[in-house]
């Protein structure tokens, strides 16, 4: 199949396929500014007005001509170009800007540089899963030291209950991640093939809470069950459906914030929102995995853990944490699928 | 050396020395010798797998896949050796997870760890793995079972995405595909 392409210097735009590619390698833009683009170079030599970026880019949302301006500057340093002595975009002051290089329309079988949907999938998924393997492990650490001090339990063997907790928390961390990250990823892939530039990432936030409240669901169904049959008690309301909705909400929103962000600020969002929406869940009375295990420590005498588990303050701080540590973790394994650092090759 | 690899490590170390320095200031914290053995070969051998692992390729979707499936690996052997995942540890049926741990194993070396092939592999035992619950059911072992058919479809539900990794990693899916966008 073919389709028109335009080239400018050693940019090669493909606007059905919505990429920009410098010497074949696609550099990254967002969808606005993709657009901004496009309105100029479709027309090269033409003066561009202020107002028929805000009618056709902005579509009449109303924006400040200070957006405009980033849009601009933003454009330059990706193509490296300068406002003075501007090789590709010339500034007609106060009017608007002008495409000024050789551009050049080609009708040419499209080069795949858009990998097929299933590495997209496979690859957020698979990275977020670990990802979040990881903040189990980290997690199931913390817990289990705060199971240590409880002295009635260490008579079931200290090294034991550190393994049991880790290992538990590590497969409910690898099971929550997957169900969100694979959410979010076929969210994002039906998204960008089928939605406007602007619904796209609510509806991944979306598609990531809703991967979150199915594991919710289904963790929290058999977990109820098999307290029923092993130890004759439900232990109660414990994390489900709502609790992995507003985590995996956390993760897509994260990440649609973060996309192009600096890594700091990556780290940074993320754990705020993950802290916050965790004290929030606790707060308006949702359980995580230290409430649960309060719950369990209620309701299941069976079990034999103390009650209560954690005070109250405590499970406050265990679930900013929880909440913080999930979404961080999530987020900056996302990221790696999007821009694999250097130090990880 | 990574920084992945400094941090990793550098928590196998910390959880082996904080009880360590824990039971100097507690009387709670009580680990005996074999407790610090089994968890320095638990841990250590984890670590170890994930490094050969991750030499095997620079691909980085082949290193997550690889880490993924020893991860599992180290789940169920540290599931059935803690509280067993079929009745109690004690339990002779838990010796079915043998054939899950002996398939990625073996197959492993067989195809020689070739991106490809660890997806099938990989797909293989995510089947074995679920066949365990129906054996379980068919045998109709004496235990409760809901556990683990629960742990089983996890457990196949993670090896499937190990598989998906592998098979990213092993360029299947790109071959130039023509667009199939429409023109704007």
């Amino acid at each position: 199949m073919t389709a028109n392409v335009i080239q400018f210097a050693d940019f090669t735009l493909h606007p059905g396929e919505r990429l920009l590619l410098k010497q074949s390698q696609p550099v990254e833009l967002t969808s606005r500014y993709f657009d901004a683009l496009l309105l100029l170079v479709h027309e090269p030599g033409t003066l561009i007005s202020k107002e028929r970026f805000m009618r056709e880019v902005w579509a009449g949302i109303p924006v400040t001509d200070e957006a405009l301006t980033q849009c601009i500057r933003t454009l330059r340093k990706v193509l490296g170009d300068q406002a003075r002595n501007s090789q590709f975009i010339e500034t007609v002051p106060k009017h608007g800007y002008r495409f000024i290089a050789q551009v050049s329309i080609e009708n040419k079988a499209i080069v795949s540089t858009h990998k097929h949907p299933f590495n997209r999938v496979a690859l957020l998924g698979g990275y977020g899963t670990l990802g979040a393997g990881v903040s189990g492990v980290i997690g199931g650490t913390l817990l289990a030291a705060l199971t240590l001090t409880h002295a009635e339990l260490t008579q079931f063997g200290a090294a034991s209950i550190m393994f049991v907790m880790i290992a538990i928390t590590l497969l409910v961390a690898l099971l929550g991640g997957a169900g969100v990250t694979f959410g979010l990823a076929a969210g994002e892939v039906f998204a960008e093939k089928h939605l406007p530039a602007g619904r796209r990432y609510p509806f991944v936030v979306l598609a990531a809470a809703f991967g979150g409240l199915l594991v919710g669901a289904f963790v929290k169904l058999v977990a109820t069950d098999t307290f029923n049959l092993l130890l004759g008690a439900s232990p109660g309301d414990i994390t489900g459906a709502v609790e992995g909705f507003v985590l995996g909400g956390a993760v897509g929103l994260s990440y649609a914030l973060t996309r192009l962000a600096s890594p700091l600020r990556l780290a940074l969002i993320s754990l705020s929102i993950g802290g916050l929406l965790g004290a929030l869940t606790v707060a308006s009375g949702g359980n995580l995995l230290a409430g649960s295990l309060n719950l369990v420590a209620l309701h299941v005498p069976a079990s034999q853990l103390p009650n209560p588990f954690f005070s109250a303050q405590l499970e406050l701080i265990a679930a900013v944490v929880e909440g913080a540590l999930f979404v961080c973790a999530c987020v900056v394994a996302l990221a790696f699928v999007n821009r694999p650092p250097k130090f990880f090759r | 050396m990574s920084w992945f690899r400094v941090l990793g490590w550098g928590f196998v170390l910390a959880l082996l020395v904080t009880p360590a320095i824990a039971m100097r200031f507690s009387d709670e914290v009580q680990w005996t010798a074999f407790d610090f053995i089994v968890a320095a070969v638990l841990l250590g051998g984890t670590g170890l797998f994930i490094e050969l692992g991750a030499r095997l390729s620079t691909n980085i979707a082949y290193r997550v896949g690889m880490t993924i499936a020893v991860i599992n690996c180290l789940l169920i052997v540290w599931l059935n050796l803690a509280v067993g995942i079929i009745g109690n540890e004690e339990n002779p049926a838990n010796a079915m997870y043998l054939s899950v741990l002996g398939l990625v194993a073996v197959g492993s070396v067989v195809v020689r760890a070739k991106a490809n092939a660890m997806s099938w592999l990989m797909i293989a035992t995510a089947i074995t793995q679920l066949c365990i619950s129906l054996a379980a059911v068919l045998l109709e072992i004496p235990a409760d079972l809901q556990p683990a058919f629960f742990l089983n479809s996890a457990f196949a539900i993670l090896w499937l995405i190990a598989a998906g990794l592998f098979k990213v990693a092993s360029g299947r899916y790109d071959e130039d595909k023509p667009a199939t966008q429409k023109q704007p």
